[in-house]
This record gives structure tokens, sequence and C-alpha cells, in this order.
């Protein structure tokens, strides 16, 4: 899997964002309100969770086709426990999910992704028993901090800034993040020079079950509701946002402003189709062609440009 | 004496040998579910599961083939569900518009694998994403299709091909299944084709150096893998007498189990269609089983991903003992 040299740095989705914004702007006849940002943040934020647990994971050398799962699971949980559990349970229940991905490709040395396309099913299948169909019940202050301002800025800003800074920290601050991107870059390097890359693995699949468990928390507390199919649709976006961010699929690339910009991409499209009163429908298509467009185009300038580079050798060498 | 020479290194070769495990497998599934469970045994319940097991046999056709390729379809789903709402939608529950359902559904079936297959092979979008991606979009064009509601029903002609009785008092449907099984076999155990899918699938590089056109063949295998899974989508909505969304949602994950627990090789270059109709039949027994049980769709969920996983774990052991 080589890396389409658009996206070798998150320098396209800050393009593609910008020229988003500008459109919605211009079908908005008006300037972005401070409600509209609020709203843009709010909406991002699950996007945004499963965007940056996928990209840990590509980073690392593997891929999760789980995640939306994971994402529906933790949702039910919290939406049916007591209020005072559900967060925890739901975080441990996340790390959990993350650990078995993590074990059986890294110690039983499983395909990544037909291992996690597997326990996807199994966690939809608990996701499933535990609440058939929507309901349940979830605690206010979940509720709160999912919908709620402080100020002009949404309660939720504060954890993904939290999360941020943290990721920004082990990323660049700590040996783990050198590793992790050490691991993803060259498996057989970082194993002979020392590190202990199933441990680096593992974590990568259990932050990623974290932070969709998070998303799941944040989805219960939005709809105040547990949706065993909430998360669906998460898996694909979830790939696309960390794609799109500049994370390289071959492991060892990846940014955190990229999957920001990502996430906000995503969202400003669905806003954009509902400014429009274009299909909602069109999202599904959005969803699957957006990384299949980018990642086609680039590779179609590339088989161009090798045509016209002979094309150009072979004039020179009959002059 | 030669005969039986041949026989026996048949039975011994590596992949055969799965192919015939999961065959004992599929029988001691049976034999078990009979001892132990009351009006299990008999003629109509092998037939039933012979039959019911055609509809993921059929969607395995693809997915064995992708497998073995190295690459794997994620998008039968919705292409599963999309050929549903179209012959419905387009037959209005008649037989005289049969064929021309029948032809669009082929046609934007193929064109779809088309895609799938060009994206993989030309433009090097790795299958995973091509194929989940083409999901996506399906799943909008079905919505936008149907407008969120599906209409019409399934012609009479394909319900009775999904539901009613054949010859000799076996289903239409097993019948079908094992017309086209056949078909596959042939056409990959029996034809420069066949080899060059296998070819491809285990050592691309020297294939294509020795002039085999992986390519052509990748793509030709991705367009097989659509038309099956809208055949598929076809029967099924005979079955159900209509079609609805969702209805292909758990044949993605039972499509890959099939495969995997007939001996395909989800690393590419091995793999029997022999092995996924035991496999489709293991998987069906299983789930007939659970509903003996009456433990409900959300097990069957569950089912899938642990055999997955407890086949790969077998066949692990087997490669590195």
């Amino acid at each position: 899997m080589r890396m389409s040299p658009w996206l070798k740095n998150e320098y396209l989705i800050y393009g593609i964002l910008l020229v988003l914004l500008v459109t919605y702007v211009i079908l908005n006849h008006s300037l972005l309100s401070v409600f509209q940002i609020q709203s843009l943040i709010t909406s991002s934020a699950p996007y945004f969770l499963v965007g940056l647990g996928e990209s840990i994971v590509i980073i690392a050398g593997g891929i999760d086709l789980s995640i939306g799962y994971m994402v529906s699971l933790t949702c039910v949980v919290v939406a049916t426990t007591a209020a005072t559990v559900g967060v925890p349970l739901a975080l441990l229940v996340g790390a959990a999910a993350g650990l078995i991905n993590g074990l059986l490709i890294t110690h039983f040395r499983l395909s990544a992704l037909v291992t996690t396309l597997a326990t996807g099913s199994f966690f939809f299948g608990i996701a499933l028993h535990i609440l058939p169909t929507p309901g349940g019940s979830v605690a206010p202050w979940i509720s709160t901090i999912a919908e709620n301002n402080l100020g002009p800025i949404p309660l939720v800003a504060f954890v993904l800034g939290l999360i941020l800074v943290l990721t920004w920290i082990v990323y660049y601050r700590t040996p783990t993040g050198r590793y992790l991107f050490a691991v993803g870059d060259n498996l057989e390097g970082a194993r002979q020079s020392g590190i202990d890359e199933k441990r680096i693995r593992v974590g990568s699949y259990v932050a990623a079950g974290l932070l969709a468990a998070l998303a799941g928390i944040f989805l219960a507390g939005q709809t105040s509701s547990g949706d065993p199919n909430i998360g669906t649709p998460f898996t694909l976006n979830a790939i696309v946002i960390a794609v799109l961010g500049g994370t390289s699929l071959a492991g060892g690339v990846g940014s955190i402003g990229g999957v920001v910009a990502a996430s906000f991409v995503l969202t400003v499209i669905s806003d954009i189709i509902f400014l429009t009163n274009a299909s909602s429908y069109l999202q599904y298509i959005v969803s699957g062609g957006i990384l299949v467009l980018v990642l086609g185009l680039s590779q179609g300038v590339r088989i161009v440009r090798s045509i016209s580079r002979h094309s150009e050798g072979r004039q020179v060498r009959q002059g | 004496m030669i005969f039986r020479g041949q026989i026996e290194t048949w039975l011994w070769k590596d992949g055969h040998r799965q192919v015939i495990v999961a065959y004992l497998a599929a029988i001691g599934l049976f034999v078990l579910g009979s001892i132990f469970i009351r009006g299990f045994f008999g003629w109509g319940h092998i037939l039933a599961i012979a039959s019911t097991a055609g509809f993921v046999g059929i969607v395995g056709i693809g997915q064995t083939f992708t497998l073995i390729t190295g690459g794997i379809d994620l998008s039968v789903a919705y292409m599963l569900n999309f050929g549903a709402l179209l012959i419905t939608g387009i037959t209005l529950g008649s037989n005289h518009q049969l064929l021309l359902g029948a032809v669009v559904v082929a046609v934007v079936a193929a064109l779809t694998g088309l895609v799938n297959g060009v994206g993989i092979t030309i433009l090097k979008i790795p299958p995973l994403i091509m194929t989940l991606s083409m999901n996506s979009i399906l799943e909008g064009a079905a919505l936008l299709y149907s407008n969120g509601t599906p209409q019409g029903a399934s012609p009479p002609l394909l319900t009775t091909l999904a539901t009613g009785a054949g010859p000799l008092g076996i289903p239409w449907m097993v019948w079908f299944w094992a017309v086209v099984a056949v078909l596959v076999l042939l056409l990959f155990r029996r034809t420069v084709f066949g080899r060059w899918t296998y070819a491809s699938g285990s050592a691309p590089r020297a294939s294509w150096l020795s002039g085999i056109p992986v390519n052509r063949v990748v793509i030709f295998v991705y367009v097989v893998s659509a038309i099956a899974a809208a055949l598929a989508g076809l029967l099924l909505a005979g079955y159900s007498g209509q079609a609805y969304f969702g209805m292909g949602d758990s044949y993605q994950l039972a499509s890959v189990a099939v495969a995997v627990i007939g001996g395909t090789s989800i690393l590419g270059g091995k793999g029997n269609y022999l092995g996924t109709i035991a496999g489709a039949l293991i998987l069906t027994t299983l789930t007939s089983l659970l509903e003996v049980l009456n433990v409900g769709a959300s097990m069957e969920s569950m089912l899938y991903g642990v055999v997955i996983i407890a086949m790969m774990l077998v066949n692990r052991e087997r490669q590195s003992s």
C-alpha cells in the first residue's frame, strides 16, 4: 500500500476544509454565527473521537473495522446501567474490547482486517443482546456535557481539547509516541531495536477502544438514549477521517491536526447537504465516494505524469 | 491401481484435506443436533438447511475468489440489498418484467464490480477501502432509488425458485445452487482463467511477469462477486416476498465466514468453492441449532464473529505445525 502523494501531509485536508467552509458561508448568505460554530464542534465530536482512534491504530500498522460496533456497544452500556457506574463501565468495556482485538492480532498473529471484522460482529451481537431496540435512559449530567455550553464554548470542546493535548504529548513528548510511529514504520526494525512492539500495538487497539467508548458515551448523552445501531456508519467514517487526515495506510505516518480537519470536513459536508435541501441519503454516497475519489485521483495523476514523462523521454532521445 | 493412487494423492493434498474436514464437520454438527434436539433429524430438515445455505453459499462465491486474489469484498451487503430493491421495484410483483429486471440488476452489478476492480487494480486503492466505500455508495444509491421505502413485491417465479419444491422433492433453490456451484467449480478449477486466479493471488508479481493479465483477472473476480451478491439478493427477495433495508447486512460477515470455514486463506492464493459450500452448510446448521435454542439475532451475530476467529486460530496452528 503506497502512500498517495496528495495525502503525504495533511495540507490537502486543510485546503478541502477551507473550500468547504467558504462554500458553506456562500450558501448560508452570511458568515458563521457563534451558534453554527458551536454546532459544528458538537456534531464533529464523535467523528473526531473515532477518527483519532482509527488513526492511532493505522499509525501502528493495523486497521480496526470494529470501531463502529464498539461505539454501539458502549452507547448501549451507558444507557442501560445505573447513572453512577455507566461511564466508567463503558470506558472499561471499550478498553476490554480493544484489548481483545489487540491480543488476537499481535499475540495470535491473526489478520487485523478479518479479526476486527469478526470481533465487530461479536460486539454488535452483545449490544443487540443488551438492548434489542433503541431505548434506555442516560444520566442527565452526560447529556449536559454533550449539549450545553460554558459561555460561548461547548462543554464537549473542553473534553476534546484535553484529548488533543494528551495525544499531542504522547505522540511528540514520550517514548511511547516515538515507539508508536517506529512500530508502524518498520515493525521488524522496531522489534530488533528492543521496542516491545506487541505492547505498543495492543496499546493502539486499547486506545481506539477507549476513544470509541467516549464517542459512544457522547452519542448516548446527545440522544439521551441507547441505540445498538448508532455506531454502524462510524467504522467507514473513522477510516475516511484517518486517511483523509493524512494517516498513511502503510503505517508510521499520521497527524492530529489532519484528523481534526477531516472530522470537520465530514460535518461541513453534511451541513451543506442539509442547507441545499439535497436528499440526506447523499451523505452515504459522500462518505463512500470521498476517499475513493481522493485516492483514485491522486493515483490517476501519477499514471498520467508517468505516461507524459515517458513520451518526453522518447522525444529527447529522438532529438 | 493407478486410479486408487490418484485418489490418495487427491485426498492428501492440503487444500482438499481441509475441504473434507469441513464436510465431516458439517455432518458431525448435524448428527450432534439430531442426538440432542428432538425433531432435528429428518430428510425435510436436511433439505431445508441445504436450501437456506444456498443464499450465503451464493454470496460466498464472490468472497471465496476475492479472498483467493488476496482481496476482500465488503460491498456484498448493499449489492445484495440493492439487487433485491431493484427487482421488486421494477417487476412490482409480476413475472412479465422479470427478464427486464434481471438484466437491469445484472448490468448494475457488473458495473459495480467493474468499478471495484478498476479502483483496486489500476487506481491501487486497497480492497478494504474500495469495497467498504462502495458499500456505503450502494446504500446511498438504494435509499435514493427507493426514497427510503421499498416498493413492489417479488415476482412469483422468484418466490417459487427460492421456496418451492422441485423435481425429486428437492427444493428448486438446492437445484439452482447446485447448477451455479458446478459452473463456478468448472470456471475456477478447469479453465486457464481459474489457474490465473490462483496464481494472481499467491504470487501477483511473478504472475504478471509470466504474462498473466493479473489486473483483468482481479477485475473479473470483483465483477463475479457483485453479480453473485445481486443474484442472492434476487433469491432473498423471492424468499421474503419483498425487499427491505438491512436484508444484506448479516451476509457481509457470513460470506467471509463460510469461505474461511471452508479453508480459503485470508492471505490469498488458497481456497476452493467446494469448501465454501461445506462452510455454508456448517454455518446454516449452527444457526438452525441456535434457532431451536431460541436465542435470537444477537447470538447469530456473535456466533459469526466467534466462528471466524476460531477458524483463523485453527488454521494458524495448522500452518505452524
